[in-house]
């Protein structure tokens, strides 16, 4: 698979486009490898939201004894 | 009988000549015209300009290219991307020189699913290689993290980015990065904040480069400018 993109020499200012070569294996396993990624930080970003909700229960429910709210 | 000089055709009279009064007192009429300060301006303009070695060609003893150096960066390259690309890449840096890099750029993810940029140092594209720190605000929450990967910025499905990085090699030899991206539409907009360490030390920084995870999603228009700190 080619891989399409731009260099650019800053000693001359010249620019070109330029192709990289890798193989449909190491591109599937790059995008095996983000996927992965995400959905590992898609996990966390779950964790922090349950977190964050059970704090608001929590500081409402105190309030509320408190008769703040 | 005489001669007359080249530029002025002033009258030299011959050594043994005599009667040559009347001509030299023309010839003082001639330097006495040719001194007023006009007439010097005119002749000035004819070599004035750069390299002329004339004050008239800089500014406190500074010529043109000399100028500003001391009061911010200098831009070094720029492209805006005239089709669909994978990596936008710059080469022949030398940050031992150069002290500090600052990129900017703007893209837009063209695929409904997410996409990773990454920051790529001197050609490593080894993701165990790079380490990120990160602060991720979105709809008034923040996320933090820490991350063993390339994935310098994501930008979800069909979202703008607009990013700086400013980039330098620290004292004990390993490239180090701030990164700042702002991303998404207005409504949706988001941002990151974030720490980004190469783990290898390196010589210097020669080669940079953000590289698109997914094939071509550094879209057209696209736009990249780099600086750097001195001169």
């Amino acid at each position: 698979m080619k891989l399409k993109g731009f260099r650019i020499d800053v000693k001359t200012n010249k620019i070109k486009e330029i192709f990289e070569e890798i193989t449909d294996e190491e591109y599937q396993k790059r995008l095996e490898e983000v996927k992965k990624r995400k959905k590992e930080e898609k996990i966390k970003e779950m964790i922090e939201k349950k977190k964050r909700e059970i704090l608001e229960r929590l500081a409402i429910e105190e309030l509320k004894k408190e008769g703040k709210l | 009988m005489g001669s007359y000089t080249t530029n002025f055709n002033l009258y030299k009279p011959d050594v043994n000549e005599t009667g040559w009064g009347d001509k030299v007192n023309q010839n003082f009429e001639i330097i006495d015209d040719e001194l007023t300060a006009n007439k010097i301006l005119e002749k000035l303009k004819t070599v004035d300009g750069s390299g002329s070695g004339l004050d008239a060609d800089t500014i406190d003893g500074k010529h043109a290219d000399e100028l500003g150096g001391g009061a911010g960066f200098e831009k070094i390259a720029e492209i805006k991307v005239n089709s669909d690309c994978t990596y936008v890449e710059f080469i022949n840096l030398d940050g031992n020189s150069d002290w500090f890099y600052v990129l900017f750029f703007t893209t837009k993810n063209p695929f409904s699913y997410d996409v990773g940029y990454w920051l790529i140092v001197n050609d490593d594209g080894t993701n165990a290689n790079y380490y990120l720190q990160k602060l991720d605000i979105s709809n008034g929450n923040i996320s933090a993290g820490r991350l063993n990967t390339m994935d310098t910025i994501v930008a979800h499905g069909n979202e703008d980015v607009f990013c700086k990085i400013i980039m330098t090699k620290d004292v004990n030899g390993y490239f180090r990065a701030f990164v700042n991206s702002h991303q998404g539409n207005c409504e949706n907009v988001r941002m990151r904040i974030a720490a980004y360490c190469y783990k290898i030390a390196i010589e210097n920084i020669e080669k940079l480069r953000i590289h698109s995870s997914v094939n071509n999603a550094i879209v057209a228009g696209s736009k990249f400018i780099l600086f750097k700190a001195r001169k």
